[in-house]
């Protein structure tokens, strides 16, 4: 996105300028910057935490650019070790740093995304365009499944996924089973929107590729999918968000500190009496850099990613 | 050509983190337990037959992996470690893995952990868990494993919060609980009496149930909870308890605003818990703290809640891992090791048994601070938030002392009765 | 001759692409039938159990465990003392709940969609000077993870440090768990200040989306009707009624429906900022939900609340299905 199509290239208005088009647009524009403070105050409240120094539990005054501001936090967020996700007691070599709990969340949002979309794909083309027994009940415990909340799940899921062992150990305590548990619960919104998306696409595309050879298999691949990016798109970012920034589960499932993620990290920080606000905030804005990079990436998609797909449900 | 690419690409990508997860997770398995265990044993077995088993001989041949699992934090780690160093000293071939978890967490994590067999062999967390780990069969009774000796250097009121009709369920390893602070710069003496903080004129007094419960008892000759752990506030002196809150000057309720306006210096004296030790030190100075002996009221005196912590060892453990445990417990209610903890830079906590020299002046005013003291409820679970309700109800003006009283007492004696108290 | 040859190759045509919907379906189908299915399934028989701590070790393979560990069915005993508050958490109404659930709901409904309108509108005026950087920023809100909206949020409201009291030099306890006071008597008195601190941080978080949408349908409306209408006499406010609304309308009532039950479920906003507090007032079933399995761990109670959960939106999303159905015909005719 260069420069000036973030600022915009405003289109040619022929009209000339009469005294109430300059009052209109002030009005607009003493609006918008309204609404744009209203938007940034907490962004901005945050970042100055996070390069207050001072580091008391809580900040006493209202500065816009504490005194004596530093990005002191942001350097020990980034390159100092967490001295409570340590695997060997007193030795801080051990301890994780930034750099491997990034690895860590990388690796489990981006097994997430996958695990959906490569699931939820599958399973929404076959409701989607074959006529099979058992679909209409499939379809209902999909909603079923949609709108029973997940909170309860917790120990249904920690006691089947520590029944599965993967090289002596359960698949529970590995990143991979926090993976599957992730996606049981993205699957059904995934299958249901795309299902949604792909019931958009006309037959007759798919029926003029078969007709010309193509298998079945071909046709998902290079006609379905490429044109349902948008629903893709939605997928993907929803469960690499829930894969990046989910704690609760991910605490109770994993226990060594070598898999922990940058999300098991920002709750190591709450403390139970009193919080380091400044690596708090240094944290939170951290962690919030790529998803913030992915939804403007991914932005002309999500929209139609979900309302289109949502209409026919 | 471009839709074949991406596809291919799709599956190369979901191979690949599929690969790379599941190697991910697999990997860290050097520095499991296995390796420690098999090593030494046969070693430990023909030495101990060669030379008949003195006790030293036989105690630096204990091996095992302990897993330990705590919610401690920064400061306190630094002591914890060196208590395990301690012990290693002692015993080197016994291997530990330690894991921090956040407090929230932790209960929930070690319940399901244990319940599905794997687990911590040794926990450090709160007292409260206890029943519900020994309603779900969940932990040893410490009676059978600990020495008797041991047993009787813990302090009295401590063990009796963790006896669960004749059963250990873990035992207290270090005691903390709700003290009085004073900054020496802003209030010069300490006060005698409670008129005298109501004349400071600048204290910020807790009176969040926790915090202000003891007072039901020291201060007004009541009870929290009987024997059998029902409510028993429900009397003429839980009246007179929640009269004498009322009067608490500039009060708070179970926030840590007072503590934050004691630690920017504009409040001179603050109820609060000796875990905030360090930080309070570190905000006014640690020369400028105080802790005091509690201030004498109408009828008696306030005073604090003594809190234990407890350490407890799950009955998934066995064996060597077993040995190893019990022996660590020992070794950590032991005098030694209860003075490293004692430290009061880093950990700073109050010991849990006697015989151990607190020479830092804060510590041991929260020692003598304590022999005033009152163990908290049995099935506190229960307690906490119904109280908070009630006391909650009683100062926002919605109903009077009695009823505030009589409807916790109500539903608290029906929750202790069909045990559903976390 | 040639024609039997011809249904017996159509046969086994029809057999190899049959292998087609199989092959799709079989990995995820028994993948989910697992992961997804059965979990929630446990969960059901659960709700008609009294499952507790001690029944984790219950393990159906094992039968040493039966005796010891089984749970007892309770039928619907759990579903009873859900609805009449007979749980033994002090501060739980299931009614209390409920309503404020709905109400929460509606009315954060009503600002997303009216301030999402209202900007989208004003950013798609003929000639708005930076209007590629205001969508830009406004999207923020949304794409920020709600769990450090919601913290950040929850450090805003403090009492004594917090940005908004700082700001308007208030000394408002927002977040108190003390009591349940609010700022407005008579017929609103039921709501504390943390049910405007959680509305206040919810709205905020909430309004983007229907912004991104509603600018997506505004921009598919042509000028030529505006024009047209202008044309014929018609004021601001009347364009918008009669040309705006209809043709946004087909776009927003699936952001609707979908931003309903985000804001229905919405856990990191409640359970992050008010706690859910003071003393229950802004507890939602979702966060109610969590704390029966975290806090209380009555997994059994929980899975009763799932169901009960379950139901309610059910009832809710049928409700809004036929709403707009009705409304839609009429708008056609």
């Amino acid at each position: 996105m260069t420069l000036r199509s973030f600022f915009g290239k405003e289109p040619k208005v022929r009209s000339p300028w009469r005294p109430k088009d300059i009052l209109k647009q002030v009005a607009l524009q003493v609006f918008l910057l309204m609404v744009l403070a209203l938007v940034l105050f907490p962004v901005v409240w945050i970042v100055s935490m996070a390069i207050d120094p001072r580091n008391i539990s809580k900040p006493l005054e209202l500065t816009l650019i504490p005194p004596g501001a530093s990005l002191a936090a942001f350097k020990k967020v980034l390159f100092e070790p967490f001295a409570l996700l340590c695997s060997t007691p007193g030795d801080p070599q051990s301890c994780m740093k930034f750099s491997g709990l990034l690895a860590n969340s990388l690796l489990l949002s981006l097994g997430t995304a996958v695990f959906a979309v490569g699931l939820g794909a599958s399973a929404a083309y076959a409701f989607s365009r074959f006529k099979f027994i058992g679909r209409q009940a499939g379809m209902l415990g999909f909603i079923f499944l949609l709108m029973m909340p997940s909170t309860g799940l917790l120990a249904p899921l920690f006691v089947l996924l520590s029944q599965i062992k993967v090289a002596g150990e359960p698949l529970r305590s590995t990143l991979l089973g926090l993976a599957i548990a992730y996606s049981a619960g993205a699957l059904p919104f995934a299958v249901w929107n795309l299902k949604g998306y792909f019931d958009t696409v006309p037959k007759e595309l798919e029926e003029a590729a078969l007709v010309d050879g193509a298998s079945t298999f071909t046709t998902f691949f290079r006609i379905i999918l490429p044109l349902s990016t948008p629903a893709m798109a939605v997928t993907v970012l929803f469960s690499f968000m829930t894969g990046w920034t989910e704690f609760i589960l991910a605490w109770n499932f994993l226990s060594k500190p070598s898999r922990f993620t940058l999300a098991m990290a920002l709750r190591s920080m709450q403390g139970q009496f009193t919080t380091p606000w400044s690596e708090f905030a240094a944290m939170s804005i951290l962690m919030s850099i790529p998803i913030i990079v992915m939804f403007f990436a991914l932005q002309r998609w999500i929209v139609s990613g979900l309302t289109i797909g949502s209409v026919k449900g | 050509m471009m839709f074949a690419k991406r596809g291919a690409l799709i599956a190369v990508v979901a191979v690949f983190a599929l690969v790379v997860a599941a190697c991910g997770g697999t990997s860290t398995t050097t520095t499991e337990a296995g390796g420690g265990t098999t090593t030494t044993a046969a070693m430990s077995s023909t030495t101990t037959e060669a030379m008949g088993s003195t006790t030293t001989e036989a105690m630096a041949d204990l091996t095992g992996t302990i897993q330990l699992w705590h919610a401690w934090k920064d400061a306190e780690i630094e002591s914890l470690n060196e208590v395990i160093a301690g012990f290693q000293a002692l015993h080197p071939n016994v291997t530990f893995d330690v894991l921090y978890v956040p407090f929230d967490d932790l209960q929930n994590k070690v319940t399901t952990e244990w319940s599905t067999g794997t687990g911590p062999s040794v926990l450090i967390g709160a007292t409260d868990w206890a029943s519900s780990f020994l309603d779900a069969d969940l932990i040893y009774d410490m009676k059978g494993m600990i020495s008797q000796d041991v047993l009787d250097t813990i302090n009295p009121a401590a063990l009796s919060a963790v006896d669960y009709n004749g059963v250990y369920a873990g035992l207290p390893e270090t005691l903390k609980g709700v003290v009085m602070f004073r900054n020496k710069t802003l209030v010069p003496d300490a006060p005698a009496t409670f008129d005298d903080i109501l004349a400071a004129g600048n204290a910020s007094l807790e009176r969040g149930f926790f915090f202000s419960m003891a007072n039901l008892v020291t201060a007004c000759g009541g009870q929290v909870a009987d024997e059998n752990g029902m409510p028993a506030f429900n009397t003429d002196a839980g009246v007179c308890w929640l009269e004498l809150l009322n009067q608490y000057p500039s009060p708070t309720y179970n926030t840590d605003d007072d503590v934050d306006t004691f630690k920017a210096g504009q409040s001179g004296i603050v109820i609060d818990g000796t875990w905030n030790i360090g930080a309070l030190s570190e905000a006014i100075g640690a020369d400028n703290l105080a802790i005091d002996a509690w201030p004498a009221t109408e009828n008696g005196a306030m005073s604090g809640v003594v809190q234990t912590e407890s350490i407890y060892i799950s009955n998934n453990t066995t064996d060597a891992d077993l040995d190893a445990s019990k022996a660590f417990v020992e070794y950590f209610l032991s005098p030694e090791a209860q003075k490293i903890l004692s430290d009061s830079t880093k950990a700073a906590h109050i010991p849990a048994v006697s015989g151990v020299e607190v020479t830092d002046p804060l510590l041991a005013g929260a020692v003598s601070a304590f022999s005033g003291g009152i163990a908290q409820p049995r099935f506190g679970g229960c307690y906490w938030g119904n109280m908070d309700t009630a006391l909650n109800s009683y100062f926002g003006g919605e109903a009077t002392a009695q009823e505030a009283l009589q409807n916790a007492a109500d539903i608290i004696g029906n929750a202790v009765t069909a045990n559903e108290c976390s | 001759m040639a024609r039997v040859g011809r249904r017996q190759v159509s046969i086994w045509r029809k057999a190899r692409k049959s292998l087609g919907p199989w092959a799709y379906i079989a990995p995820a189908g028994i993948i989910m039938a697992v992961i997804s299915f059965f979990p929630q399934a446990f969960q059901i028989w659960m709700a008609f159990t009294n499952f507790t701590v001690k029944n984790l070790r219950f393990n159906v393979f094992n039968p040493d465990t039966w005796a010891k560990y089984a749970p007892s069915a309770v039928g619907f005993d759990n579903f009873v003392r859900i609805i009449k508050s007979d749980l033994p958490i002090s501060t739980y109404d299931f009614g209390r709940i409920l309503g404020w659930n709905l109400s929460w709901t509606f009315i954060n409904l009503i600002f997303h969609v009216s301030l999402g309108i209202a900007i989208a509108m004003a950013l798609n005026s003929r000639r708005v000077f930076f209007r590629r950087f205001y969508r830009a920023m406004f999207v923020i809100p949304w794409a920020l993870p709600a769990y450090v909206s919601a913290l950040t949020w929850a450090n805003m409201f403090n009492k004594d440090f917090g940005a908004v009291n700082q700001l308007f030099h208030t000394n408002i306890d927002w977040l108190g768990q003390g009591s349940v006071a609010g700022p407005f008597g008579g017929i609103l008195s039921w709501l504390p200040w943390a049910a405007y601190a959680v509305i206040i941080a919810n709205i905020w978080l909430g309004w983007p989306f229907m912004m991104v949408v509603a600018t997506g349908a505004l921009q598919s409306i042509p000028h030529e009707l505006y024009e047209a209408s202008r044309i014929d006499g018609a004021s601001g406010w009347q364009q918008f009624r009669f040309v705006t609304m209809p043709l946004i309308r087909p776009a927003m009532v699936p952001a609707i429906m979908l931003g309903s039950i985000w804001t229905f479920n919405q856990f990191n906003v409640i359970y992050f900022i008010s706690r859910g507090g003071p003393l229950g007032r802004t507890e939602i079933l979702i966060t109610q939900a969590f704390k029966l399995v975290y806090e209380n761990q009555l997994y059994g109670v929980a899975g009763a609340f799932s169901i009960v959960t379950f139901f309610i939106l059910l009832i809710i999303t049928l409700i809004q299905n036929r709403v707009t159905r009705a409304t839609e015909s009429y708008d056609l005719a």
